[in-house]
């Protein structure tokens, strides 16, 4: 039988506040470095799409094709290879067979000998609505979220579970920049799947938490640092596995959908999970649990609770006790600060 | 732990599987997104005449224009066309069609409304008719068109028979009748009015209209003075909604001035109201033609369709067969026990998505990935409820009583996190547009699903096996000495 692990997670919040630091920096450094592609469903614009070209068909000898014709400017990018090499060329919103888009398709038929050009239009409107109804979806959501752990859980756990939540999505997105994948409403779905996941990972450990809450006291867990490491312990196994088991799907469809020819919006989707459950798994252990212990230790009655601890480890009194408790309480040091904090220090590691 | 409640859960749950299964081997398969079998994808905006101001009854008016546009496209010859409404998006979906070119003509042109005089009508079932090589059983976008300044023959719309299943479409009369007189467009208003004789639909036109409507109701009278038909042809996108004769007090060389009053033929006041409203909104719909521009439009080939739903379905399988290997590998018999409900669930899953393509829901690229992120979700619940068994027989209580405190506990703990993830779900629906809609209504079946699973399969599972003393300590991983248990077994 396996045991229960014992990490030391909270102890080194600090080193784990390091990592998501630097993490969050790269993310943020290439968001703004290298900026988000946003698809034409977001902007606005025409897509052409041709599937089976020769090998010959460069995407320049493409883009030539299609400017000649009149578009102001064409994008293309060409994928697969063999029987299955495909090109798709993007050109600014251009009426759905109307004279130009057919000029285009005529242009795109003749330099590749496909007959069957596949369109797809996104009028200027369009994305702009989209866009905003995804904000506004989000926007409730993460009330309803924020409500919902603040009545179930405790309302500093539901400001930790958005705040693990905005790093988990801050993180899928540097990817995306990092990577140079355009962000579709494919991207969108995903970044809201991540928001579910990683609250759901986020609201398992703190569930746990709770639940152990009544064995605050108990050895291992006299203050609440100590408790919510070892319900972070408990529940790590369970976070490992179900990581494990939601990634090798996601996996699946990153590495299959990638292959398969023009699968573009199961690549799109499957490496933005990918990334967020990631993110999700690693963040409601090393970042929801310790930001939650760190915050809760700084209140009034936990640092009592700490310092009675502290105190007692170090074998003061009963009077002593009181003493470090009322100082701690009051908001300065104890006489016996140094000393009793040193003691408690060997006490914890002896256990 | 009795056995009979986890016993019947278990039938129940079982049951259920083997519905699902049989629906799907009955030949019931999920309707399939055109994303994933090919065709046209479009979304449509109305756009009102330069300078109109959306009126109040925008919303018929509406409906009235996707109605003519649905039986224009009904020309197509498409196996199943979907246009539907979604706020004032008009939503457009036609599998297996390539034809944009097409698409376009039928979807963009207003529709128009002209009056007509009528010069002879004639019944359905006459010798005269059938003589006639008019074909009104054709849908009207492939009948010959006619310009306003042509005479020729137009259908009558079309008499319903029956209701449901049983209705039938008689053909209407056809009329042979002249040039346009005015058009759609020279109408200020038109409505329903109640009388004290029944309901009327009541006319009125701008300057110009008048004048002419004038000059077109005086020569009608005239005619109806010297024993011809007299009838004057209220024609909407070629169809004649309508063809009221003159009344006597119609004079001729006179006419009509100041707008019209129009009686339907009908004898019932409710019948006579129905008709009233129905020409009212036709007269509307010709005064205000509401043009659909594309606000997206998406073509996809049926071999691109198909690789994505190759793409989906084999990523799915693999998927599903790693976590069950997995599975199997660190939990043992649990695992299998997970194994089988990922099973059940795929087979449920299965089956809903075939009874949803019955009533019309089609199964996207988006709802795939939906269906491959619950099957985590979905072992999710399992994992909680093995890891907590674990940690309750770590404390040395009986595998029995071990089982039910897990049970209790993980179920509340997913309940938990499937609320969250469901209220995203709830929240996409109803929110988003277009492909994220089928991706939630996925997530939010999988979550739902997934706690019936949980407490219909995986607990009554687990429990038989435990009070029947299959799942001992042993088994679960736990060495039966108490010296041994604080050793490592290996996962």
């Amino acid at each position: 039988m396996r045991r229960t692990p014992r990490l030391r997670i909270v102890p080194h919040a600090r080193r784990w506040a390091v990592v998501s630091a630097l993490l969050l920096l790269l993310s943020i450094g290439a968001l703004l470095g290298r900026g988000v592609e946003l698809s034409i469903d977001f902007v606005g614009g025409s897509a052409f799409r041709v599937e089976g070209i020769a090998a010959d068909v460069t995407p320049d000898v493409l883009r030539g094709t299609v400017e000649d014709v009149g578009v102001d400017e064409a994008v293309v990018q060409v994928s697969g290879t063999g029987d299955e090499r495909a090109a798709v060329v993007r050109t600014e919103s251009l009426e759905p067979d109307g004279p130009l888009a057919r000029a285009v398709r005529a242009a795109l038929t003749e330099a590749t000998g496909v007959a069957d050009v596949q369109e797809t239009f996104v009028g200027p409107t369009w994305g702009e609505r989209i866009t905003t109804q995804s904000l506004r979806a989000l926007v409730v959501f993460l009330v309803v979220v924020a409500v919902y752990i603040s009545v179930r859980l405790d309302r500093r756990m539901a400001v930790v579970a958005l705040a693990a939540m905005v790093h988990d999505v801050l993180l899928t997105v540097g990817i995306y920049a990092l990577v140079g994948f355009a962000v579709s409403p494919a991207t969108v779905i995903a970044v809201l799947t991540i928001l579910g996941y990683s609250l759901y990972d986020t609201v398992v450990i703190f569930d746990r938490v709770k639940e152990n809450g009544h064995t605050l006291g108990e050895p291992g867990r006299r203050t609440t640092p100590e408790l919510v490491n070892a319900s972070l312990n408990e529940v790590l196994y369970r976070s490992l596995n179900t990581t494990i088991s939601s990634i090798l799907p996601v996996g699946a469809l990153l590495f299959i959908g990638g292959s398969v020819l023009g699968a573009t919006t199961l690549q799109d989707l499957a490496l933005a999970l990918f990334v967020g459950m990631l993110a999700g798994a690693y963040s409601s252990v090393f970042v929801a649990g310790p930001l939650y212990a760190v915050w809760k230790a700084r209140e009034p009655a936990e640092q009592r609770r700490i310092a009675k601890v502290v105190a007692r480890d170090a074998g003061a009194s009963d009077d002593e006790v009181a003493a470090a408790v009322d100082a701690s309480f009051e908001g300065r040091a104890p006489i016996t600060t140094d000393y009793v904090r040193g003691a408690g220090r060997r006490g914890r590691r002896r256990r | 732990m009795k056995r009979r409640p986890l016993i019947v859960s278990l039938v129940a749950t079982l049951a259920v599987v083997v519905g699902a299964a049989a629906v799907v081997a009955a030949g019931a398969r999920p309707l399939l997104g055109l994303d994933l079998q090919g065709g046209i994808s479009a979304v449509y905006q109305p756009v009102l005449p330069a300078g109109e101001e959306r009126p109040d009854d925008f919303e018929e008016i509406l409906d009235e224009t996707i109605e003519i546009i649905r039986s224009r496209v009904d020309a197509l010859g498409v196996a199943e066309p979907d246009i539907a409404r979604s706020g004032t998006d008009v939503i457009v979906q036609l599998p297996g069609v390539s034809d944009a070119e097409r698409l376009r003509e039928l979807i963009g042109r207003t529709a128009q409304l002209r009056f007509r005089p009528v010069l002879q009508t004639f019944q359905p079932g006459t010798e005269a008719y059938d003589a006639l090589e008019v074909d009104c059983t054709l849908p009207p976008s492939e009948r010959p068109q006619l310009a306003a300044d042509e005479a020729g023959y137009l259908c009558a719309r079309g008499v319903d028979v029956g209701e449901g299943d049983t209705a039938v479409r008689l053909p209407g009369a056809i009329h042979l009748v002249g040039p346009a007189a005015l058009s759609g467009e020279s109408i200020v208003d038109a409505f329903p009015v109640e009388q004290s004789g029944g309901f009327t639909t009541s006319v009125s036109f701008d300057a110009e209209g008048s004048a002419a409507f004038a000059a077109i109701t005086a020569q009608l009278a005239c005619e109806r003075d010297q024993g011809l038909p007299g009838l004057l042809a209220i024609a909407l996108d070629g169809v004649v909604e309508s063809a009221p004769s003159m009344n006597p007090d119609v004079r001729c060389g006179v006419g009509l001035t100041d707008g019209a009053v129009i009686t339907s033929g009908e004898t019932d006041r409710d019948a006579q109201q129905q008709a009233a409203t129905d020409l009212a909104l036709v007269l509307r719909t010709g005064s205000l033609p509401i043009s659909l521009e594309p606000s997206t439009f998406e073509e996809v080939s049926p071999t691109l369709g198909e690789a994505s739903l190759d793409a989906g379905l084999l990523a799915g399988g693999i998927g599903l067969l790693l976590v069950g290997v997995w599975l199997l590998a660190f939990y043992r018999w649990l695992g299998a026990v997970a194994l089988t409900s990922l099973v059940v669930f795929s087979v449920v899953v299965a089956g809903l998505l075939s009874a949803l393509g019955a009533i019309g829901f089609a199964l996207t690229l988006a709802g795939v990935a939906g269906i491959i992120v619950a099957v985590g979700i979905t072992a999710d619940s399992s994992i909680l409820f093995f890891e907590r068994l674990r940690d309750e027989l770590a404390l040395g209580k009986t595998v029995r009583s071990a089982t039910i405190k897990a049970y209790a506990s993980a179920f509340r703990t997913n309940l938990a996190g499937n609320t969250v993830t469901f209220a995203a779900a709830v929240i996409l629906y109803a929110l988003a547009v277009g492909p994220v809609r089928g991706f939630a209504l996925m997530l939010g079946l999988a979550t739902l699903l997934d706690l019936v699973i949980l407490a219909g399969f995986t607990r009554p599972v687990v429990m038989l096996m435990v009070s029947s003393g299959f799942l001992d300590r042993r088994r679960l991983g736990f060495a039966t000495s108490d010296r041994s248990a604080t050793q490592e077994v290996g996962a």
